[in-house]
């Protein structure tokens, strides 16, 4: 059974490890900042969660079939890691808003706007965090669409209420 | 209205966004690999003791302690057949969890991880309890031969002995049951929260 599964590890590793290279070098970037959006700017918490995201990456890369592109696959995976991981943190996550925001900072520096929107984006629940941390990098709706499995009508009147709630919360300092 | 949100966005594509400095590809990997393997030497020595467990019952009863009255061989049933369902369970279970794929979208992923956790509340939950309840009644339906053979004072040794085991047990059945159902809420919540219209 152990020389079984050394053996599936060994050619696991020659037949992926190229592509495995390929996709943390091309895709790392979108990740960490896909993390970073959703655990408020903590770059500690969002640098742990990329690497729990390529850990998954690459136990699912045998399965990958190409159905659809790397980029969307990677999304889907890191939305799922995202979504099943913050729970761990949950008390973490609400000390720290207790914390460290008692308000949104009020002079605002380009760095400062960025605290704001971390923070904002912060109050979120999780799922609508995701969305605008997607709406943020830009991700098309069609493919925001096939990473949530939400509509996309759904998905864009969805997004119209999140701007909104943002923009509600940053005139009244988060509350 | 001043739409700050959409300003913000426009700003947010030139900011510098630092890659995550920790691990360059060739260390990623190394850690990918040693998680996987974790993973699958934590599940795989969960069914290495129970076997053991199995072997070493089986064993010491044919070869040791060979019972002779009904009732004895009734509670052996009992206690050896609970750990083959226990094993049996876990390897389903592995099974049903590996079946999540993360490559999915996040509603079906969320829905498959909920019903995972409700087929791991009815484990948990009735059929664990049920498992550990008739070890325990096998375990002692023992005691009437075992005091024909041992000294009186070594069977109430077994028996009170016993008791702390079982709460020991028991206590980290239920914390296990309460994490799952915890997590089993939170999953609940995500699906809610991407059913959403």
């Amino acid at each position: 059974m152990i020389n079984l599964s050394l053996f599936y590890l060994v050619q696991t590793v020659i037949n992926y490890k190229e592509q495995f290279y390929n996709f943390y070098d091309s895709y790392q970037p979108m990740v960490y900042s896909l993390c970073l959006g959703y655990m408020k700017g903590q770059t500690e918490m969002a640098q742990d969660l990329t690497q729990e995201i390529f850990i998954n990456v690459w136990k699912a890369l045998p399965n990958f079939r190409q159905e659809a592109s790397p980029k969307t696959w990677i999304y889907r995976i890191s939305v799922n890691t995202c979504l099943l991981h913050l729970r761990k943190f949950k008390r973490m996550q609400a000390d720290y808003i207790s914390e460290s925001h008692e308000s949104i900072p009020q002079e605002a520096t380009n760095k400062d706007d960025f605290d704001e929107l971390y923070y904002v984006i912060g109050l979120l629940p999780e799922v609508d965090r995701i969305i605008i941390t997607l709406v943020l990098d830009e991700v098309k709706y069609d493919e925001m669409a096939t990473i949530l499995g939400i509509a996309e009508g759904t998905l864009r009147v969805r997004i119209h209420r999140i701007k909104q709630k943002l923009n509600d919360l940053m005139r009244n300092n988060g509350r | 209205m001043e739409d700050k949100f959409e300003s913000l966005k426009n700003k947010w594509g030139q900011r510098k966004v630092k890659p995550s400095p920790k691990l360059d590809h060739g260390n990623m990997l190394e850690q990918a690999i040693r998680s996987q393997q974790r993973s699958v030497h934590h599940h795989r020595w969960t069914i290495v003791i129970l076997s053991v467990l199995v072997f070493v019952l089986s064993a010491f009863f044919y070869y040791k302690a060979p019972m002779q009255e009904l009732i004895s061989r009734m509670g052996i049933v009992l206690m050896i057949g609970g750990v083959i369902v226990r094993i049996t369970i876990e390897v389903i279970s592995r099974k049903r969890s590996n079946s999540i794929k993360y490559s999915i979208d996040a509603r079906s992923a969320m829905e498959k991880t909920s019903v995972f956790y409700q087929w791991r509340k009815k484990i948990h939950g009735p059929v664990t309890i049920t498992i550990v309840a008739l070890y325990s009644l096998g375990f002692y339906m023992l005691t009437p031969e075992f005091a024909t053979y041992l000294p009186l004072k070594w069977v109430i040794i077994m028996d009170v002995g016993y008791i702390p085991m079982a709460i020991i047990l028991i206590f980290f059945i239920k914390k296990g049951i309460n994490d799952e159902m915890e997590r089993l809420r939170a999953v609940a919540e995500l699906q809610e929260e991407l059913n959403v219209e």
